[in-house]
């Protein structure tokens, strides 16, 4: 029951990366078949690397709690 | 002085009477100070024409035309928007402010010359420093000084950058410069600080969230986009503007995914945007300032209204940490319907206003030759989705609090504020022929066909998709706790403190030593005081030594010059 919402997440995704194949443009990026799909997937993957790589780096550890 | 300017003065006369008014008295005026400007405007503003004012032997003038009505109706609206929020809460400070700040704004966009804009510009950092403070907190106050800081700094820039281009060029008038033009970068500079460059951002994530539910709403309305106003003017088709944009949009990415405070997430949020409307500028084309323009409007409504529905959370949850909060979707169902259109109208979801305007800047990068930053930029729109949808709506309104409380909804005036912006822009969205004066510029191009909108789903869909798969497999965002990110703030708040700390020492123990060095050669110590030891005789092989000293520091530096 729990993952129902998933399951239409999926539905909902894969029908419009269908519909996706029937509104191309003729040339440029958008030519390309799953250019958006695969945008937003590569987007969300290098963002959730970056924020694992970047966090303990960029983590003050509260050190400037008492800046003001 | 010109009749034209009177929308402007009835702001500044409606700040001053609400400030020494007060009560009931002054929320009633802040609401109807936007309606009587904005007749006024409607009366007074024969449509695009300059006027000229003469003081002393100077012409200070006003410039009317599409861009500049656009930007001032905004801010008739935002301050009606936000004194309409405020009914009930607001206080005189804050009211009084925010009036002021309007006025301020709308006094810049109509400026036909930069010593008008200067004049501006500068009240609009008194007035937004008076909506920092308005917070109330020590925290606000600090932020308010530091924003105030940065505020003068671009004004001081502004001026010195004016004052070299008019006395090289002889002319004052406000309008494309250009990077070549002298004093230009000076310009560009102050612009930078305003609009919240890279590097020169930190006060709007510092300062913004201090401020109170209202002033925090206001605040995203005028001073970002009176800088990206004189940007499209000055620097429309500098190229570095795009590299600049892109950068500007990348780089608050990770701190919007890991603030705990959800009103620095937006305040980060909010620089994403406004980087996507300053490599349009770069781009220039009709097409891109077009796509600035309604930009500006949209980004404006769905930025007040996140700012608004955070606000309602401060105001009855009494925190915006997103480690604090959790389940408010139960108890502020209006709210919470109410923020969810602000969230798709901010990733552009087709069917609000910032769907066309989006398509606009985005397809100005694409037909100005830059597709690896379209790319990018696109896959932003997906995101939008994750940064604020994952980390506002989830995390504050869905997720299972940490410790069940009990708010109520949001008070009616709030809500009747969030709803006018909905309304508009959905509005926007569904009759998008009504946004065609929105586009100053002329431009015809047309995003709603069936490769634009599905290709806008798909990103937001699979973004999703591919985060809660990501999650599912334990790389998902980390819960949110607090802490301090190292970002360019540090810089002032840290690393020039520090520094400034170790000169300091530094120059003491230099003057320990040297202390050390003329006692113990024989000199009279003068009772332990420098100036006492300074003053006595000196020996003429000591003095010949050190101007010798001195004449060799200035040979080398004077080398060195050439």
């Amino acid at each position: 029951m729990r993952s129902l919402p998933l399951v239409w997440l999926v539905l909902t995704a894969l029908a419009l990366a269908g519909a996706g194949l029937f509104f191309r443009a003729e040339s440029g990026p958008e030519a390309i078949p799953f250019v958006h799909p695969l945008l937003a997937i590569l987007a969300v993957t290098v963002l959730l690397m970056a924020v694992r790589i970047l966090k303990p780096l960029l983590d003050r550890n509260s050190d400037d709690h008492d800046a003001d | 002085m010109p009749i034209e300017l009177l929308p402007v003065l009835i702001f500044f006369a409606g700040a001053l009477a609400v400030a020494f008014i007060g009560g009931r008295g002054a929320a009633a005026i802040a609401v109807l100070t936007p309606l009587v400007a904005g007749w006024s405007a409607w009366q007074t503003w024969p449509g695009e024409a300059t006027f000229l004012w003469p003081v002393m032997d100077y012409h200070l003038s006003l410039r009317l035309d599409g861009m500049a009505l656009v930007f001032a109706g905004l801010f008739h609206v935002a301050a009606l928007l936000a004194a309409i929020y405020a009914l009930g809460h607001g206080r005189r400070l804050e009211l009084a402010a925010m009036l002021g700040y309007c006025g301020a704004g709308m006094g810049a966009v109509l400026a036909g010359d930069w010593l008008t804009l200067f004049i501006f510009w500068e009240l609009i950092a008194l007035n937004g420093v008076l909506l920092v403070w308005a917070g109330g907190t020590s925290q606000a106050v600090a932020a308010g000084i530091r924003y105030l800081v940065f505020q003068v700094t671009s004004g001081v820039t502004l001026l010195g950058g004016i004052l070299w281009y008019g006395s090289t060029t002889g002319s004052f008038e406000f309008g494309q410069t250009g990077l070549a033009a002298p004093g230009a970068w000076m310009i560009l500079i102050a612009c930078g600080i305003k609009t919240g460059f890279p590097l020169l951002h930190s006060w709007i994530v510092d300062a913004y969230p201090r401020s109170t539910a209202m002033g925090s709403a206001i605040l995203v309305a005028v001073t970002t986009k009176v800088g990206i106003y004189v940007l499209a003017r000055a620097f429309a088709g500098e190229a570095l503007l795009v590299w600049v944009g892109l950068i500007m949009a990348l780089w608050p990415l990770f701190y919007a995914m890991v603030e705990n405070d959800l009103r620095r997430v937006l305040a980060y949020t909010l620089m994403v945007q406004l980087g996507v409307m300053v490599a349009a500028i770069g781009v220039g084309s009709d097409l891109a300032l077009d796509g600035v323009t309604m930009h500006v409007v949209m980004d404006v409504l769905f930025k007040m209204l996140l700012f608004m529905v955070l606000g309602v959370v401060l105001l009855r949850a009494g925190t915006t940490r997103a480690s604090e909060l959790g389940g408010l979707a139960r108890m502020m169902p209006v709210t919470t319907a109410l923020l969810i259109v602000g969230v798709l109208a901010n990733a552009g979801m087709p069917g609000t206003g910032a769907f066309e305007s989006k398509k606009l800047l985005m397809a100005s990068l694409e037909y100005g030759g830059y597709t690896g930053v379209w790319l990018v930029m696109m896959s932003l729109s997906g995101l939008g989705m994750l940064y604020i949808g994952l980390r506002v709506v989830w995390q504050g309104f869905f997720q299972e609090p940490a410790e069940p409380r009990q708010v109520r909804e949001a008070p009616w005036p709030m809500l009747l504020a969030m709803g006018l912006i909905v309304a508009g822009l959905l509005v926007a969205g569904f009759w998008p022929a009504l946004t065609d004066g929105l586009r100053v510029f002329g431009s015809t191009y047309d995003p709603f066909n069936g490769l634009k909108i599905v290709g806008q789903l798909q990103l937001l869909v699979w973004a999703v998709l591919a985060y809660v798969l990501l999650s599912r497999i334990g790389l998902g965002v980390p819960a949110p706790r607090d802490g301090a990110w190292l970002d360019s703030e540090w810089i002032y708040r840290r690393a020039i403190p520090a520094t400034a700390g170790r000169i300091r020492n530094g120059l003491g123990r230099l003057r320990d030593l040297a202390w050390h060095v003329l006692t113990h050669r024989g000199y009279r110590a003068g009772d332990g005081r420098l100036s006492d030891t300074l003053s006595k005789s000196w020996p003429t092989g000591s003095m010949a030594l050190w101007v010798a000293v001195l004449l060799a520091v200035l040979l080398v530096f004077g080398l060195g010059e050439n």
